[in-house]
């Protein structure tokens, strides 16, 4: 029997390992609850890789994998022969790049500047800041299309009226699609940046001010070079987001006909009428995307594993000492309002503008009386959207909860769990897997597995909410380890002592303490999955509509004012949710223990022990 | 009364086995110490007997009951040991009260919530936290976190007892405090307790008996008068307290047991032979046991000369340390007019204050 779990030096009072001979005669009850989770994990984690793996070795055109038992290369041999596929891989790798680039120096920007500055109104560049978070990337590509046209498009036309006419730009161009995708990027990062900002021990830079350096000396000297594994560690993660990324690429591609390759694999397999779907080109160049991505996940363990070691927060150490701008108050908080009025404020006003409207007017005094609230009229008597909302509802709730409860079983079990250490860290592994599936490749590998089982699930609500805990557990997983690691061994070996049973001191002394986090980590998966178009995309079918699938339906078939009215009101839904301040409190607890311990099995399984 | 036998564990990854085979008995109504330096398994050989850690081998008794045996495999899990522990964090449940806390361990057993209450009363009175027993356990000091911990350990009457350094985390002044009241609660309740603790002090306090543990090993057992002040073993003179260890040539044949005479560079000395662990023969005493003497009388057995090299004040007492050659010991007397440094002096130590461990065979 495997034993035993880690665990050096440390006190003794705290070493939790149980040993060799000691599991053999243990009660059997622990190896039921690991084999449980280590088996529903395997089946959402490891199932639909093990699926893709296959096909890509036997699909063909049109034929799906278990059609044919032939294996061959061929699908490999096929995306390496063909020149499209090296122009969407080169497309990828420029959109992936750039994009992280823009998003994570706008996230440093704002993150410096109301973290660690006394820039004026920071309350408030950090909420406008965070917005972003509530606008469904396939929203926010629409409200740019608005913007952006290269007809019609608010900003184009203003630019003209002003005579500025070579200013304008082409939202269709991959220039546009790098720059509105880094917008996008720049809250998310901005949650994971601001804490590295936050928790910088500020006596490092009054040691440069001594020694008689200046303010922005000591930031390029001392701040950012410090910081340099932090965000090394978030360009490495935002990387693999916008390598993946689905929403935007898809919805501005439509019309450019700009491909990166997980639009490709989702064109590939849901072709233009008269094409047929090519089942084993996109198996293979899913596979493509996955082993990029798990090597950028790879890396990025790695490199937070040093961030940890750089960035110290010493609670006795740290006093919030914010530098002063002096002059440079003022136009350092412009720049930051030019961020959130070009990526904040105008999408969401083209937005309701143009939800206002049947056809689109030029936003003008005059066409004030144009506007009328017709579109919201159209939505509310649409037949489907009873069933929509109801069907977004429960999957969402359904998918976020099961997500939530087998995240924190796991979370127990790789912390506190009782099976040898070896087995926990393969439990670890497993449950952060996912974390290098794209939308798309989640989707494609679930359509071939419900294909093949014989179990009532294509097509059904079940198929979306199972890729939706696939496609979320690793985030809630992190989320819940830190938490269950805060939770001192010794509370639940009190409990026991007091003659408590296991079951019975998780449900009294582990639950209740870790309660706050698990209702963030469940609003947090909420909120994604609503958000979340690819998979929905990939999987839904008229009985199972969802919210981001109608929208897409909607501007699909040039609704544009009623896809805009309900985006509108998705993204009310959405922001009254993230201001409940538990979720606001819950959010930020997320982010901070996440920056530190999110997606780092080796991490985890030490801290754990 | 607890019985540990031949306890073997190894922990997995480590090179070293944590316990080589820890054997112990508690009688009912004794305190017994587990003391050791970091690391030499006393609170692996607890958390074995707690449960909370399994052993490899061995076998562990409670009150009669076999709780554990390798062979007979059998292990029951801790909530079913029927044991009171106090953690060296307290563990004290943070969403709930003081009472709430003192109460969990009565759950499930079939008492009414009067009998309930009325024995969280009873707890909490003896550890003196009646007054605070609605207060949320998060508003607690530290002091006041250690006394509802030991409520809880005994609010089920159990007759085991266990103690993982739960003095450590409390300030000296506390600490001392806490220590006489936790002797006078033991005496009161007559649990049979085991004590675990690195710190000489309060085991030399508080314990009936005490074990020293040293690399997974008893090394040496006894009451705390008798360990102090006659070890039988270097490490335990070594670790119980202040200890001078002055290299000797033994004086003609010496087995343990006997009184024998050795010549060090102070002098020669006489004391009982003991087991070593080094290769040369060392003469043992400790500071405050050396007295010092006239530096003109005739020298005799006993008495040793030296130089003073340097003097530290520690408050209660005056340390002299004192060379010849490359040697050097420690004198401590009360604080008192100091001779320059470089002066000579001369010392006596009593032969039943000293012992003279033998070199390693």
């Amino acid at each position: 029997m495997s034993d035993h779990v880690i665990l050096e030096g440390g006190r003794p009072g705290v070493a939790r390992v149980q040993s060799a001979g000691a599991a053999a005669f243990a009660r059997r009850a622990p190896f039921v609850m690991f084999g449980a989770v280590l088996a529903a994990l395997a089946w959402v984690a490891a199932a639909p890789f093990l699926m893709l793996v296959y096909s890509s070795f036997t699909a063909e055109k049109d034929k799906l994998p278990f059609e044919t038992t032939h294996l061959s290369f061929a699908n490999y041999i096929h995306i390496v022969q063909d020149a499209k596929t090296w122009e969407v891989i080169g497309t990828t790798a420029l959109f992936t790049i750039g994009a992280t680039s823009i998003g994570i120096g706008i996230a440093m920007f704002m993150a410096w500047l109301i973290e660690r500055t006394d820039a004026p109104c920071r309350r408030f560049l950090f909420v406008a800041t965070l917005i972003p978070m509530a606008i469904p990337s396939m929203i926010y590509a629409m409200a740019w299309i608005q913007l952006g046209g290269p007809n019609n498009g608010f900003i184009n036309t203003s630019l003209a009226n002003m005579g500025l006419g070579f200013l304008q730009f082409n939202v269709f161009s991959l220039w546009s699609m790098i720059v509105i995708q880094g917008a996008s990027l720049a809250s998310h990062a901005y949650l994971l940046i601001a804490v590295a900002f936050r928790t910088f021990d500020t006596s490092w830079e009054e040691q440069s001010f001594i020694c008689g350096h200046g303010r922005f000396a000591t930031l390029f000297s001392i701040t950012l070079p410090m910081l340099k594994p932090a965000l090394l560690a978030a360009a490495l993660f935002f990387t693999v987001v916008s390598m993946e990324t689905f929403d935007i690429p898809v919805t501005l591609g439509l019309t450019s006909h700009v491909q990166v390759v997980s639009t490709q694999i989702y064109w590939s397999t849901h072709p233009e009428s008269g094409r047929l779907p090519d089942y084993g080109l996109a198996s293979a160049l899913a596979i493509f995307l996955v082993a990029i991505a798990f090597a950028l996940i790879h890396l990025y363990q790695r490199a937070t594993r040093h961030a940890k070691k750089f960035v110290t927060i010493t609670a006795r150490g740290y006093r919030p000492r914010r530098m002063p701008l002096g002059a440079w108050r003022w136009p350092l908080f412009a720049a930051a309002m030019m961020f959130v009025v070009a990526a904040v404020a105008m999408p969401l006003f083209i937005l309701i503008w143009r939800s206002l409207l049947r056809f689109y007017q030029y936003p003008s005094l005059n066409a004030l009386n144009l506007l009328n609230v017709n579109s919201y009229r159209n939505i509310f008597g649409d037949p489907d959207i009873p069933g929509v909302l109801a069907n977004t509802a429960k999957m969402a709730l359904a998918a976020a909860g099961a997500t939530t409860i087998l995240a924190a079983a796991t979370a127990w079990q790789v912390v506190r769990g009782s099976i040898g250490a070896a087995w926990r860290r393969r439990l670890n592994t497993l449950a952060f897997f996912p974390q290098s599936l794209p939308s798309v490749v989640v989707g494609l590998a679930l359509i071939f597995i419900y294909l093949w089982l014989p179990v009532p699930v294509y097509g059904t609500l079940w198929i979306i909410g199972l890729a939706m805990v696939t496609r979320f557990l690793a985030y809630s997983v992190g989320a819940l380890i830190a938490a269950q690691m805060q939770i001192s061994p010794e509370l639940e070996e009190a409990s026991r002592i007091a003659g408590v049973g296991r079951m019975r001191t998780y449900l009294q002394i582990v639950l209740p303490l870790i309660f706050p986090a698990l209702v963030a980590a469940f609003l947090w998966v909420l909120i994604h999955i609503v958000r979340e178009l690819g998979l929905s995309l990939m999987l839904y079918t008229l009985q199972s509509q969802v919210l981001s699938t109608k929208i897409w339906l909607l501007w699909e078939n040039g609704r544009v004012a009623d896809a805009c009215a309900t985006g509108v009101m998705t993204v009310a839904a959405l922001l009254a949710l993230l201001a409940l301040p538990s979720v606001g409190a819950g959010l930020r607890a997320l982010f901070s223990r996440r920056a530190r311990n999110h997606l780092n099995p080796c991490e985890t399984a030490k801290t754990a022990a | 009364m607890i019985v540990a036998e031949s306890l073997v564990k190894t922990y997995e990854g480590a090179k070293a086995p944590v316990l080589k085979g820890v054997s112990f008995q508690v009688e009912r109504g004794e305190v017994y110490t587990l003391l050791g330096p970091s690391g030499c398994g006393k609170t692996t050989s607890l958390r074995a007997v707690a449960g909370l850690e399994s052993a490899d081998s061995g076998r562990i008794l409670l009150d009669g009951r076999v709780v554990f045996s390798s062979k007979e495999r059998i292990n029951v899990p801790p909530d079913k040991r029927n044991i009171g522990m106090v953690f060296q964090s307290y563990a004290i449940w943070p969403h709930m009260s003081v009472s709430k806390n003192v109460a969990y361990p009565l759950q499930g057993r079939g008492l009414s919530n009067d009998e309930i209450r009325k024995r969280v009363s009873r707890a909490l009175e003896v550890v003196g936290l009646l007054e605070l027993a609605e207060r949320p356990s998060p508003n607690l000091s530290g002091g006041q976190q250690q006394r509802v911990a030991l409520a809880r350990a005994i609010v089920a009457e159990t007759s085991v007892l266990l103690l993982d350094e739960p003095l450590s985390n409390l300030d000296a002044k506390l600490r001392e405090q806490m220590r006489r009241d936790l002797a006078a609660l033991q005496r009161q309740l007559g649990h049979s307790t085991i004590y675990v603790t690195h710190d000489q002090e309060e085991a030399l306090a508080l314990s009936h008996r005490v074990a020293l543990m040293r690399d997974g090993e008893i090394v040496e057992e006894g009451k705390p008068m008798a360990m102090y002040q006659h070890p039988q073993h270097p490490f335990t003179a070594a670790f119980l307290g202040a200890a001078n260890f002055a290299p000797c040539v033994i004086v003609g044949q010496a087995r343990p047991g006997d009184m024998i005479e050795a010549d060090t560079p102070f002098g020669r000395f006489s004391g009982v032979a003991r087991l070593g662990e080094d290769r040369e023969a060392k003469l043992f005493f400790r500071p405050h046991m050396a007295r010092l003497e006239d530096f003109d009388a005739p020298p005799r057995v006993n008495r040793g000369v030296a130089e003073i090299a340097e003097y530290s004040f520690l408050g209660e007492v005056l340390e002299i340390m004192a060379r010849k050659g490359d040697s050097a010991i420690r004198i401590r007397t009360a604080p008192g007019p100091r001779a320059a440094a470089g002066a000579r002096i001369a010392f006596g130590v009593d032969p039943e204050h000293s012992a003279i461990f033998l070199p390693r065979a």
